[in-house]
């Protein structure tokens, strides 16, 4: 009974993506690309937060180089594109492993002379705490729109 | 209905992603200060047994414990956590007082004292409380960020 509703949801998912993708009318399409801008923008400071705390949790590890993610440009459709696909949860390794049903952002390291650090590990948790708040606000401004375009919508339909 | 159905979705996959990353970044943050509690339990140690030595003549005083950190990645979360590789001993030389009277006094008169530097220690404990502390403060961000996610959804 659960696969069967679990079959049904994702079925019903896919129609939905579909259907947003041929949305015939011209101001809808700019709202759901705007929708899917401030998702693809939420989904990125998601991702960064990650990188940013496994930054500030390795700063005493020897030989760790700070992460971050490859900046991207949420104008472009390409980035759009590439929608979630949802899959089977992994709760064990022995699990089937499917396509994660994130998005994944490039992660960079930082290149520094090693000789410079006895632990060889550039982690300054002044600059980490500039990004983290930097992408914090990032995120807000992100959720707010993104609430303001979901209102605007429910307020269409209703 | 259709827009009820994408928005609806829309909203369903937004939790989803949320769920994976914030957890993610709030077992990490979790890991470091697990490992920075680890490394504040030495100190605590160290400066605790900073006079025990050795009560048979020439035995070896208590000898200056350290830990090594480490960053592993972890597929299930798709990050790296910090765990504690192995716990080490600091293999410098002991502190040598004389005094003959002493029960662990070895032949020469001299007493072994443990390898313990209160200055480092001290160093080392602010340097930990510190990254605990951040780490702290980037897991509670990670609560606030979580809950914003969930407001949209109200």
């Amino acid at each position: 009974m659960r696969k069967i509703i679990v079959i049904i949801v994702l079925s019903c998912f896919s129609l939905a993506t579909q259907a947003l993708d041929e949305v015939p009318n011209s101001q809808n399409k700019r709202r759901t690309n705007l929708m899917s801008a401030l998702e693809a923008s939420m989904a990125y400071a998601l991702q960064r937060q990650m990188v940013l705390s496994q930054n500030i949790s390795a700063q005493n590890v020897p030989g760790y180089h700070t992460k971050d993610l490859k900046k991207v440009n949420f104008n472009k459709p390409e980035v759009l594109k590439d929608r979630n696909i949802i899959s089977a949860k992994v709760t064990n390794v022995a699990h089937i492993q499917t396509r994660p049903n994130k998005r994944n952002y490039k992660v960079r390291e930082e290149k520094f002379d090693e000789n410079t650090s006895i632990m060889k590990n550039n982690v300054n948790i002044a600059d980490e705490m500039v990004k983290v708040t930097e992408n914090s606000a990032s995120y807000n401004l992100s959720t707010t729109l993104f609430k303001k375009s979901a209102g605007l919508m429910k307020m269409a339909i209703q | 209905m259709k827009k009820v159905i994408i928005l609806f979705f829309a909203l369903t996959s937004l939790k989803a992603i949320a769920l994976d990353y914030l957890t993610g970044s709030i077992k990490i943050s979790a890991s470091g200060m697990k490992a920075q509690e680890a490394r504040l339990r030495l100190v605590a140690e160290n400066i605790a047994n900073k006079d025990s030595v050795g009560v048979t003549p020439g035995a070896d005083p208590y000898r200056r414990q350290t830990v090594i950190l480490q960053s592993r990645g972890d597929k299930m979360l798709g990050g790296a956590k910090v765990v504690i590789k192995k716990y080490d001993k600091d293999k410098s030389n002991f502190k040598k007082i004389y005094d003959p009277s002493h029960p662990g006094a070895d032949k020469e008169g001299y007493v072994s004292y443990p390898n313990v530097n209160i200055n480092i220690e001290n160093v080392d404990s602010k340097d930990a409380s510190k990254a605990y502390e951040a780490n702290l403060n980037m897991l509670d961000l990670s609560k606030s960020m979580y809950s914003k996610t969930l407001d949209i959804l109200k």
